[in-house]
């Protein structure tokens, strides 16, 4: 009875913590961000409101950024699927590594996509002038759309990986036995892996609504683009918020879907290993779009890689960029991983509370994805830039708390996506047999959650390393990083500095990932070894 | 057990904090800028600085995609509890902002000041046209912005600058209080109706000229002449110097004291040693500074040795900033 | 009937699989023993198409299934039947529709009466519309069976489908699998752990050790396991 008492006070101590961390890290900007808003909404007159709204404009142009921002969607989500079907069904560790690669692209800013494609384009039309061939016209929506959909292809691809081999491999095999290989992966394995799936549909959607950075290099308008130039007419916080609040509602309303899709996915545990398949049959249809995505996701590496590399011409450019640059490798590596390793608590405790209470919870801790990322800066300035946090606010961990805020709602997302995969009777199981907190979590929980904590962790790295406009509102003076280092170059063309560093941030994510791997493979060492068997 | 784990959590929380907050206890004398100037002529002044005087220098650089909603934006956020003790500005309309707005404090100066002593103006870069030579010959070249509408040139074979953001925005709202309200306004509506490229920056109008994807563009002298220096088959010209033309847009550097600064004298030191004669003429020699009141100070560019200047009021363009910026908003991002 | 010649499978170094040759002859009832990890689920695995063997050939009723590393009859079309260790319903679909998914190019009447008997015969129509997740491990086991016999295989593959149950469903099962096998003509291929168990059910007996298959004695068949 004691024993009872104690822990539930201890687990409600915990609980609370947890939820303050949330309200302060995650939710802490837009709270500060409302307060704001509506301080000067009390403050101002009929005519501080002007030209906030010109409905029909601003309706059309949303109208325009969301219909871009599902086609990024679509593309993307056929990528992943079609790719990840063909990774699943390779070697294991093969697809980890492509998955590894895939995700280690994310962080190179958008602009250096758009200046990696120009660049390709440029020197494939230089090829197809000499043998008398038409020019390819690389501009306008479709350029847009396929600089943005190859930019995000390696998050949906990684996601569906990660959903594919969610799937219990005897229920394919299954179904392998009764139906073709296609009509079983349709029917049984791509409905069990829609977890992760809607995960990334919902992470490209927002990212692309918020992002104007690629449709905006094509001459495009979005209304992405609006809410700047409204911040950088009148530089009010209130405004700009205002004008970014058909975004924020557009984000709620594709979190709600996904989550009601997330929540209806019937779930089952599994613990097994893949079993070893033959590789499946596929429809001489389905093997060329598999083949088809897989090509687009070698070019989405093969481009930007060519071209910096090009572009940097030499070994000497590389190392004079990691010279001159290293401490603003080192701040960003040391930054970027601890929000990593400090966000994977925080998303897997609020991941779990989603599932339990009511709606408001995932609302306030999702809803920060939505938020353009200038204002959540400014709402982590006007948090932190006091006298009593203004130690934090003066170092590095402002950075660490800037990529939380921004990216912990994609961290508790995956984690969600895997939670609804894991059995409660088997953790209740567990509870019951070995009641010892440290061993319930280092030998229960951990281990299950392994994967998608991975993933999460790499992901939200890779996001911080390639963050821009909310870092460069939170960096304490005389710091910087990587990504601002670039953006700080970027003025004059694509430099081998530029290109020198935009080649370390893959090279990062792959160092990163690598050490993540192997101490997750020492943990599962060290764990009490079971007899492993083959049948 | 639980418990014990979230006591050593915390404990190890606590000692971290407290580790960090260490580490982050800057030494004195530091001196804390920010400035909107391109890192790479600004970093080599600011070491220059550091190591002439021993303050350390603490900076943070904005950068060009942030479309100015970077470091203004930061300033007016810290203004509750200022970090930056000087504010080094590419343009001016931007540094009056944060005057109206009580966040600079006044420092006399011997160079051009505005009325209340917030903020000194020193150098410039003009906004000039860059002509890709291949593409048109000499006497095909524009000379002035009222080109732009003229059908002898393509609409697609030119492009400016998006005109909400950074110089670009300040030259609209100069030609507005130039040209009038009406006048700006058709003009910026004729240019997109005509398919005048309205591209993301400045460095992307030099960028399009260089590859001959278009004949000219409207850009800054910075910009235009280290297209130049590179080799680059590209022109600069100042637009609008015949005679009763409006002239050609010079933007000065800006350079400001915050109010409430954590090191004032400090930055007084640095505001002191930017408006020296010498950093000008470095700035003139990194490319930076082409213009300096009619002056033109670098030969590289082959510009000639004056330039007509478009005369401006800071205050009526800084009152006027932000209504021009949303009627652009409303004609331009659709 | 199936025919293994010189079936040879190895996971990296370790082979489970060495040189297997065994013909089964149509309707025979055979029973697979061994330790755990001996490779029993892998040579049901190999005969079902789910996985290659590195060396060998595999008929299926003279037809060659495999050929090497080469599949020459997809798992589909082999009228193979497995039912897991675990069930592996798929949780997605109500019992109906774990039946109905191997109907698939049935007509619909067809499918119907099929689905109502199949239903009928492994005392599942009560759970027709329930979802896996709220059915016992007795039942599961029980939609697993009817699932399987839908598409009426002409081969059973059984892996140990009484482990993890409990005395009294374990009893009901052995009654239902012993009521399929023993009115039909199927090949049944039946893996276990328990002698007795493989005994209640099967003519022969074969032993897997060290990746070689030999027969054994079969004991006088009990009633019950």
């Amino acid at each position: 009875m004691l024993g009872n008492t104690h822990i539930s006070w201890s687990t409600n101590l915990a609980r609370l913590i947890f939820v303050v961390l949330i309200l302060i890290v995650a939710i802490g900007p837009l709270i500060s961000l409302v307060i704001d808003t509506a301080s000067w909404a009390w403050r101002s007159s009929a005519t501080d409101f002007d030209n906030i709204a010109s409905w029909s404009r601003q309706f059309y142009l949303l109208l325009k950024s969301a219909g871009f921002a599902i086609a990024v969607t679509i593309a993307d989500v056929l990528i992943a699927v079609f790719a990840a079907s063909r990774f699943w069904t390779w070697n294991t560790r093969v697809s980890w590594t492509v998955a590894a690669l895939l995700f280690s692209m994310i962080a190179i800013p958008p602009y250096i996509h758009i200046l990696a494609w120009r660049f390709a384009i440029d020197w494939l039309n230089a090829q197809l002038g000499t043998v008398g061939l038409p020019e390819l016209v690389f501009s306008g929506w479709g350029a847009a759309w396929w600089v943005q959909t190859m930019a995000l292809a390696p998050v949906s691809t990684g996601l569906a990986l990660l959903g594919l081999y969610s799937v219990d491999s005897r229920l394919f095999d299954v179904g392998r036995l009764v139906r073709p290989d296609i009509d079983a992966f349709r029917l049984i394995v791509l409905p069990l892996a829609a977890p992760p799936l809607l995960a990334a549909s919902g992470f490209v959607f927002l990212f692309t609504i918020v992002d104007y950075s690629v449709p905006s290099a094509f001459l495009l308008n979005t209304y992405a683009l609006e809410i700047f130039a409204e911040f950088s007419a009148n530089h009010s916080t209130a405004r700009a918020f205002l004008t970014s609040s058909p975004l924020l509602v557009l984000t709620l309303i594709v979190l709600a879907l996904t989550l009601k899709f997330l929540r209806q996915v019937p779930v089952r545990p599994h613990l097994r290993k893949r079993s070893r398949q033959c590789t499946p049959f596929w429809p001489r249809w389905f093997a060329r779009l598999q083949g088809l995505a897989v090509a687009i996701l070698v070019i989405q590496i093969v481009v930007p890689i060519f071209s910096l590399g090009v572009l940097t011409n030499n070994w000497t450019a590389i190392e004079d960029a990691i010279l001159s640059a290293s401490d603003e490798i080192m701040a960003t590596a040391r930054t970027a991983a601890l929000a990593s390793v400090i966000g994977i608590p925080i998303a897997f405790f609020a991941a779990s509370r989603m599932g339990r209470v009511r709606t408001y919870w995932w609302f306030l801790v999702l809803l920060p994805i939505g938020l353009p990322a200038p204002l959540v800066g400014i709402g982590i300035i006007s948090l932190w830039n006091n006298d009593w946090t203004y130690a934090v606010y003066d170092s590095e961990l402002i950075l660490v708390l800037t990529y939380l805020a921004r990216f912990l709602a994609v961290a508790t997302l995956v984690m969600y996506a895997q939670l609804r995969r894991t059995d409660s009777l088997l953790l209740d199981a567990a509870r019951i047999v070995r009641p010892s907190g440290t061993a319930y979590w280092t030998q229960i929980y951990i281990p299950l959650m392994m994967r998608s904590g991975l993933v999460a962790m790499i992901l939200t790295f890779v996001l911080a390393l390639g963050e821009l406009p909310a870092s460069l509102l939170t960096l304490p003076p005389g710091s910087s990083t990587i990504t601002i280092r670039v953006y700080n170059y970027m003025h004059y063309g694509a430099s081998e500095m530029v290109a020198s560093l935009c080649l370390l941030i893959p090279l990062l994510t792959i160092a990163y990932s690598t050490i993540l791997f192997l101490l997750a493979y020492g943990w599962r060492q060290l764990l009490p070894k079971l007899p492993r068997r083959v049948e | 057990m639980i418990r014990v784990d979230i006591t050593r959590l915390l404990r190890v929380g606590i000692l971290f904090v407290a580790a960090w907050n260490l580490a982050a206890c800057k030494e004195n004398p530091t001196v804390v800028i920010y400035t909107s100037v391109d890192r790479h002529f600004a970093e080599p002044i600011l070491q220059a600085f550091e190591d002439e005087t021993g303050i350390k220098v603490e900076a943070l650089y904005d950068v060009e995609a942030a479309k100015t909603t970077g470091l203004v934006n930061k300033l007016i956020a810290e203004s509750d509890r200022p970090r930056a003790d000087v504010f080094w500005n590419g343009e001016f309309l931007q540094t009056q902002l944060l005057a109206q707005r009580g966040l600079l404090t006044a420092y006399a100066t011997n160079g051009q000041q505005d009325q209340q002593h917030l903020w000194t103006a020193f150098g410039g870069r003009a906004r000039v046209l860059i002509v890709n030579t291949t593409t048109l010959p000499q006497d095909q070249w524009p000379d002035s912005l009222a080109d732009f509408l003229e059908d002898r040139w393509p609409g697609d074979q030119m492009a400016i600058a998006h005109p909400l953001f950074g110089t670009s925005a300040t030259h609209a709202a100069a030609l507005y209080a130039a040209w009038g309200d009406a006048h700006a306004a058709n003009f910026y509506r004729s240019a997109q109706a005509r398919g005048v490229r309205i591209v993301d920056g400045n460095s992307v109008v030099r960028d399009l000229a260089v590859k001959g994807e278009i004949m000219f563009g409207l850009t800054d002298t910075d910009d235009a002449c280290s297209a130049l220096e590179n080799g680059e088959e590209v022109a600069v010209v100042f637009p609008d110097q015949s005679d009763g033309a409006i002239g050609t847009l010079v933007i000065p550097n800006t350079v400001a004291m915050i109010a409430g600064a954590p090191h004032p004298e400090n930055g007084k030191q640095f505001v002191d040693y930017l408006l020296g004669e010498n950093i000008a003429l470095e700035l003139a020699e990194a490319g930076w500074f082409h213009v300096n009141g009619t002056d033109v100070l670098t030969a590289s560019c082959n510009l000639p040795d004056q330039v007509t200047v478009m005369q401006v009021d800071t205050a009526a363009l800084y009152e006027a900033l932000a209504r021009i910026k949303l009627e652009l908003r409303d004609i331009l991002v659709r | 009937m199936i025919t293994l010649m010189n079936v040879s499978k190895s996971f990296g170094e370790k082979k489970i699989l060495d040189a297997i040759s065994l013909t089964i002859n149509t309707g025979a009832r055979i029973a697979l023993t061994g330790v755990s990890g001996c490779g029993k689920t892998t040579l049901l695995r190999l005969i079902a198409g789910l996985d290659v063997p590195d060396e060998g050939e595999i008929k299926l009723s003279g037809e060659l299934a495999n050929f090497g590393t080469e599949i020459r009859i997809p798992p589909h079309r082999r009228k193979v039947g497995l039912v897991f260790q675990s069930s592996a319903l798929w949780p997605h679909m109500n019992v109906e529709q774990n039946i109905l998914f191997g109907l698939g190019g049935t007509p619909k009447t067809r499918r119907i009466e099929t689905l109502d008997a199949i239903l009928a015969r492994t005392g599942t129509t009560h759970l027709a519309k329930r979802m896996p997740d709220t059915l016992s491990g007795g039942e599961q086991r029980r939609v697993a069976i009817a699932r399987t016999l839908a598409p009426e295989p002409e081969i059973l593959l059984m892996d140990e489908p009484l482990t993890n149950l409990d005395l009294a469903a374990r009893e009901e099962m052995a009654a239902l699998i012993r009521g399929i096998t023993e009115s039909s003509v199927m090949t049944l291929v039946y893996v276990t752990h328990e002698v007795e168990e493989a005994a209640s059910f099967c003519d022969e007996q074969y032993i897997l050790k060290g990746g070689k298959l030999a027969p054994t004695s079969v004991p006088r068949r009990r009633k019950s396991t």
